[in-house]
């Protein structure tokens, strides 16, 4: 989860902003990670692309499964900065996400993550999935397009 | 900068909050300029990492000169591109920061970043960049134990 002080905040009129909203230059961080998805909305032209960050993966999939917000995922990525001791930074290009259930736990539901290379993950942890977790329904496929990779940097 | 609502917000009990600090599950980008992952290692055992998110160059220079740390991770966060070619951010690990001028827009101060394969990135959208002219060291990556920078991977 994110956390803001009220130094961090970037003061702007209230005309230029809606009620209630802050704008901050900076966010500290708790937690494992987060996801960063690009969404497009009804109404936005092509070209407009908004980004978000998403704490958990349940706010995501409301968010993208809302009949009334309509959202477009277009990417999304898992991001899990360095630990500070052994974990190193990590980002995972999320291809599928996917609703299942795990028996070992009363078949609560379980949010799955794909990426490209096939690796599967859940929870805000993003743990390997447990093998009493069965994949139910597609929630949505994240087109891949090429980017703009940076040569000599690996790939999740 | 970054965006909060209050619908984003996170609701803690207040003894586990910190003082005056605000709680946040989910927030949105207003620009879409680069932003940065900055890791710092703990001083101590006793104390937690401290990773940030920030959305400005000026803001991670500021903050590295005004509190020298033990720098574990750097991050940059370029923006997606709109011609069509990606609608995913791309992202690259940075080594050093400097301060820099840039001959080509009458010398104006900047702040460069290099990155693992030499290159060097300035300005609101990180782009890469030639001839910048640097004029002080602010603070080299340590990645330490953890070879921290090793399976950081750009945004597909």
């Amino acid at each position: 989860m994110f956390f803001t002080f009220p130094s961090y905040e970037y003061v702007v009129p209230a005309e230029l902003k809606q009620p209630g909203e802050a704008r901050w230059r900076v966010l500290d961080m708790a937690g494992p990670g987060f996801f960063v998805a690009v969404l497009s909305f009804p109404g936005d032209d092509h070209a407009t692309m908004r980004t978000m960050f998403f704490t958990w993966d349940s706010d995501l999939v409301h968010m993208i499964e809302s009949p009334k917000i309509q959202a477009v995922l277009r990417s999304l990525h898992y991001v899990c900065p360095f630990d500070g001791q052994e974990k190193p930074f990590e980002t995972r290009a999320v291809h599928q996400i996917w609703r299942g259930v795990d028996r070992d736990a009363d078949n609560c539901e379980v949010i799955i993550f794909k990426t490209i290379t096939g690796f599967e993950f859940c929870g805000q942890e993003a743990i390997p999935v447990p093998h009493s977790v069965a994949k139910m329904s597609s929630i949505a496929n994240v087109p891949s397009k090429p980017t703009g990779v940076q040569a000599g940097v690996g790939q999740q | 900068m970054f965006v909060t609502r209050p619908n984003d917000r996170h609701h803690l009990p207040r003894g586990l909050a910190e003082p005056d600090a605000d709680y946040w599950r989910s927030l949105a980008l207003a620009t879409n300029a680069a932003w940065y992952i900055l890791t710092v290692r703990p001083p101590t055992e006793n104390h937690l990492q401290t990773t940030v998110l920030i959305q400005w160059d000026v803001d991670v220079a500021d903050s590295l000169e005004t509190f020298p740390v033990d720098l574990a991770s750097l991050l940059c966060v370029a923006p997606p591109t709109y011609n069509g070619d990606s609608d995913g951010w791309t992202s690259f690990s940075i080594t050093e920061v400097w301060r820099a001028t840039d001959p080509h827009e009458d010398d104006n101060q900047c702040v460069v970043f290099v990155c693992e394969d030499g290159r060097e990135h300035t300005g609101l959208f990180a782009e890469a960049k030639r001839g910048l002219v640097k004029t002080r060291l602010i603070a080299r990556v340590n990645p330490g134990r953890a070879a921290a920078n090793d399976a950081v991977a750009p945004y597909e």
